[in-house]
């Protein structure tokens, strides 16, 4: 009673503290909200940025708006409050290629209103910024990939790839270094960085001028081929296709890769000799090329935007202005080392210092700067291009097979698209009035269904002393029968409805037109589906096999008096309640190629050198199929428990006396009798496993490249990654459905009366 | 004779090593310096250092997180228990048609994958304007939570003695008299087991939070954890003080309650 008294209190003050947070929608005093980097040197220059904006704006606070730091999940974060209507933050940091995504779902403001001035900017970078005629972003500070080269190892930067690939297998010979060339790899928008500045080298396109896929031509197949032979000379590393570009700087900045490919960012750290083995012998250049193309450097970087339903534009835009003026720029550059979006400042005298490369280099890669294509879809189109590479990358399909079905892959979602057509009109307001009507009709239709049955209950069959009861019984049930319909049952009708309809919340302009079975019909033939059906079976029967004989063994092991049992019980329920994602990210870090499970790999010699467990679909299912057995076995292991502890004594006893051995009487008498109580684990388990994302989510994402998807995570990306509403809705219909059948075809196999049971 | 007692011993013991591991791992690289972080790891650290704490609480913000959790969990928990009970009872003790179907009702409900229910939530909450608000939370985690105490509360009031309510029932006290004076002092320590278990549940959520939710000032706890994930760098240390920091009140709930909990749980699977 106490305990209650406590938590009782403890929601109480929370409450209190809650009701003076405003959230998203309304504050007393107005304030301004901006979401961007925040990390470590970024998070300090910005704070004093913001703070000297404040100093001039004393009637508005200037507030932060954290956002993951990862490209990715801001992304989908934004694109999923942005849809919502969220009015903050009124700020954002955008990655150069969304700003034609959001531009076109009309999510943030033109600038043109503003009349910025864009001489002063980089004309490339300034043109990755616009869509249908406008400027939506101001450019904060360039991102341009580019070749780091050990000064001391090769006497000046090589021109071409040949080159390149000459010097490296020298170095590699003459001096022992471990590694060529090291680049990111992984499946993640950095491949396609990468692939971006081979392509430049070759002269192919991902997009060419007139809008049309070109991933598929002669030299686009060449520059993924030359990717590959880096692989085949020994000069690139097979784990390159796990590196994002952490790893590629760690392996470079320990000396032991003659060239690397990477973001302005790393020079600084490579600088430090505090941390670095090869301070002060690092060079840096545009990326190499061949006889067709030309040096290219993948445009990346970051620009402020204003949301559309800011309440404070013209403020908002005071801030974009301020945070993009030369001098907080220059400030931005001095202490960050992030590269100006501003041609004058590189003519600063002071720059080559702040950059710690030499402001002439640095202007060189960045006159080299080659924007990604600037497309609304930019992203769905990169999605699919970056499976493809991958997959060429870890050896599952030749170059040009691969990038042939890119190419198919991405057309289709151009023609679904219908890209470049009309302005976006405004949105459908179909989607509003639907859900409000859907309820309402919900709500009739479950006191009309409780108003019947009541009357039939009392007059049917009931003796007079009971009708009172069954009236009580009613009284009691509606409310909770009403709630569950509400919450439970008219969302999935909801989800049906929407399942028959194309509706791509970030192209407005394709409207909601009704297709029946067309989305079931994709999903049916999307190769994504397949394979996140077979993930699903993987974990699946791999994890509910392994708790069940796991549970099995720990329930026997615990069915015994001792003093310590409700300690040990305690421990071991731990694991149990703790949230999915705290599990997954404790089982993360032990799996990290510097982790325990690696160290201690290592000491006993079953491994001869690190394991990179997420960079290989089969090793990647370790972790996550043994973080959920480690989580949910000691449920497993309680509810057999039970069983075992309501299996009759003398049964045994009498099996013993007849000279039965200790495993005739488990196979004979123990298991038999316990089958109910596996019976009803093995369906909760293996409905939960069916249902996996958490894990999934803070594991692996889903790779490498998509090996580990499991179905429920690929619809959580079609809903609100790519905004494919009615899409999503199908897929989320057949998870129903396919938990619905493993759950009757269980009930049937294991013939348990859980439901007579309980009407007792 | 020995061996035999051995065996269960050695058991016991490495299932408990194994349930506790990783997360005294977690405890000392929490506490470790962040430039030592990545390097093979001792089982007993040489350094310990609260810098992740620290930053966690000031730079982080964690407060709001977890006062977040706090709120939408315990309305939910609340509804739930209440409504459920009621509905339990019902289940339990009444006697009227039409039992199997709303048992069958609940039970179907329950399994109903949670990404289903996502879509159609986020447009709902969104033209009613309840993104990233209280209600938005509870009202989509009473899809999970309100079957879950209704089958816990069932079957605990089912194996509750009847003896009492029958006695006075004969004794002329009406159904609900019966209810409020004499099952309610009884069934205390189940509901409580029921509040306890919803409660974890709905604590550990994840998916509609991430989905349901735009800012800090609305994430949960286990939200706002997946999200610290750096652009180039990710903040380890950081990530594990604040997995021990949801951890430790949980931890604390299993700990003081392990009985009952693991009554509740397995109550309503086996019936005695």
């Amino acid at each position: 009673m106490r305990a209650f008294h406590v938590v009782a209190l403890a929601l109480g003050v929370a409450s209190v503290l809650g009701c003076r947070d405003e959230g998203v929608n309304g504050a007393d005093s107005p304030v301004l909200r901006i979401s961007a980097s925040a990390l470590g040197k970024e998070g300090d220059v910005l704070r004093a940025q913001l703070a000297r904006f404040q100093a001039n704006h004393p009637d508005v606070r200037i507030e932060q708006h954290p956002t993951p730091d990862s490209a990715d999940l801001r992304h989908q974060l934004y694109v999923q409050w942005l849809n919502a209507g969220a009015v903050e933050p009124d700020v954002l940091q955008l990655d150069v290629i969304w700003t034609p995504e959001f531009a076109a779902a009309g999510w943030i403001l033109p600038l043109d209103r503003f009349s910025p001035d864009v001489s002063a900017f980089f004309p490339r970078i300034i043109d990755a910024n616009q869509w249908q005629g406008s400027l939506f972003a101001l450019p904060w500070f360039a991102d341009v990939g580019m070749l780091y080269y050990r000064t001391d190892l090769v006497a000046r930067p090589p021109a071409t790839f040949d080159e390149l690939f000459a010097q490296a297998a020298n170095a590699q010979r003459e001096h022992g270094i471990e590694t060529g060339f090291v680049w990111q790899g992984a499946r993640y928008e950095g491949l396609v960085t990468t692939y971006l500045e081979h392509l430049g080298a070759t002269g192919g396109r991902i997009l060419t001028d007139e809008g049309a896929i070109g991933v598929d031509s002669d030299q686009s197949v060449a520059a993924l081929q030359l990717m590959l032979r880096g692989f085949a000379e020994g000069i690139t590393p097979a784990t390159v296709a796990s590196y994002h570009e952490e790893e590629a700087r760690l392996v470079f900045q320990n000396g032991r890769a003659v060239f690397m490919r990477n973001w302005p960012y790393a020079y600084a750290l490579l600088d430090d000799p505090a941390q670095s083995k090869v301070a002060g012998r690092v060079g840096i250049a545009p990326m190499p090329r061949m006889a067709t193309g030309r040096p290219t450097a993948a445009l990346g970087g970051s620009q402020l935007a204003i949301n559309a339903k800011s309440r404070r534009p013209d403020l908002a835009y005071a801030l974009v202005a301020f945070l993009t003026d030369e001098r907080q720029m220059r400030e931005r550059a001095q202490v960050v080392g992030q590269y100006p979006t501003r041609p004058a400042l590189l003519d600063d005298p002071q720059m080559s210092t702040f950059l710690r490369a030499p402001a002439a280099d640095v202007r060189r890669v960045i006159d080299a700067a080659e924007p990604r294509p600037v497309t609304p879809i930019y992203t769905e189109l990169s999605e699919r291009l970056q499976v493809e590479l991958h997959r060429a990358l870890v050896g599952q399909k030749s170059a040009a097979a691969a990038l042939h079905d890119a190419a198919a892959e991405m057309r289709i979602v151009i023609e679904k698209t219908r890209v470049g057509e009309s302005a976006p009109r405004s949105e459908s307001s179909n989607g509003r009035m639907l859900p409000l009507l859907g309820l309402a009709i919900a709500s009739v239709a479950v006191i009309a269904f409780v108003a019947i049955a009541r009357r039939r209950a009392t007059r049917v069959g009931s003796l007079r002393a009971k009708a009172p009861d069954v009236r009580l019984a009613w009284a009691f049930v509606t409310p909770a029968l009403l709630c569950i319909s509400v919450v439970a049952v008219f969302p999935l009708a909801w989800t049906v409805w929407e399942s028959l309809h194309n509706d791509d919340l970030r192209l407005p302009w394709t409207g909601r037109p009704i297709v029946w079975l067309a989305n079931y019909a994709e999903a049916v033939v999307d190769p994504r589906v397949g394979e996140a059906v077979v993930h699903t079976a993987i974990f699946t029967i791999g994890a509910v096999t392994l708790e069940i004989v796991c549970g099995l063994l720990c329930a026997l092991a615990l069915n015994r008096d001792y003093r310590a049992r409700g300690l040990v019980r305690a421990v071991l329920l731990i694991p149990w309640a703790i949230p999915t994602v705290v599990a997954a990210l404790v089982w993360n870090f032990m799996f990290q190629p510097v982790g325990v499970t690696n160290q201690v790999l290592l000491s006993i010699g079953l491994i001869d050198a690190p394991l990179v467990w997420f960079n290989y679909a089969v090793t990647a299912w370790v972790p996550i199929i043994l973080s959920d057995v480690w989580k949910t076995t000691p449920f497993v292991a309680l509810l057999l428990l039970a069983g075992l502890q309501n299996i009759d004594e003398t049964l045994l006893e009498a099996a013993r006396v007849d000279g039965a051995s200790a495993w005739q009487q488990f196979w004979r008498i123990t298991l038999p009798l316990l089958k109910p109580a596996i019976a009803v684990a093995l369906l909760f388990r293996a409905l939960d496993a069916v249902r996996v994302f958490d894990l999934i989510y803070v594991l692996s994402g889903g790779g490498p490249g998509t090996s580990t998807e499991p179905i429920a995570f690929y619809t959580f990306n079609a809903l609100l990654q790519n905004l494919r509403f009615g899409y999503g809705s199908a897929l989320s219909v057949l998870v129903f459905l396919g938990a619905f059948m493993l759950a009757i075809a269980f009930m049937r196999v294991m013939s348990t009366d859980l439901l007579r049971g309980h009407a007792r | 004779m020995r061996g035999r007692a051995l065996t269960p011993l050695i058991a016991t013991t490495l299932m408990v090593i194994v349930a506790a591991f990783p997360l005294y791992w977690s405890l000392v690289s929490s506490l470790t310096p962040e430039a030592q972080l990545l390097e093979p790891a001792r089982f007993v650290p040489r350094t310990i250092t609260l810098e992740h704490y620290v930053r966690l609480f000031e730079e982080r913000d964690f407060w709001t997180p977890i006062r977040n959790s706090l709120i939408v969990a315990g309305v939910t928990t609340l509804l739930s228990v209440l409504l459920g009970s009621l509905c339990a009872y019902a289940l339990a003790r009444l006697r009227f048609r039409g039992k199997t179907p709303i048992l069958a009702f609940i039970l179907a409900v329950s399994m109903f994958p949670q990404i289903t229910i996502v879509p159609p939530m986020y447009v709902l909450l969104r033209s009613l304007g309840l993104i990233n608000s209280f209600p938005g939370l509870v009202l989509p985690y009473l899809t999970f939570a309100m079957p879950l105490a209704i089958w816990l509360l069932t079957s605990f009031f089912q194996q509750l003695p009847r003896d009492l309510e029958e006695a006075a029932m004969v004794d002329g006290a009406s159904r609900i008299r019966t209810l409020v004076a004499i099952v309610l002092p009884l069934a205390w320590p189940g509901v409580a087991t029921a509040a306890i278990i919803t409660f974890i549940y709905c604590w550990n959520e994840f998916l509609f939070a991430l989905s349901l939710t735009v800012g800090p000032d609305r994430q949960t706890v286990p939200v706002a954890i997946a999200m610290f994930r750096g652009q180039y760098q990710v903040p380890w240390g950081e990530i594990l003080a604040a997995t021990l920091v949801a951890t430790a009140p949980i931890a604390l709930l299993v700990l003081a309650f392990q009985r009952r909990i693991v009554r509740g749980l397995t109550a309503g699977a086996v019936k005695g």
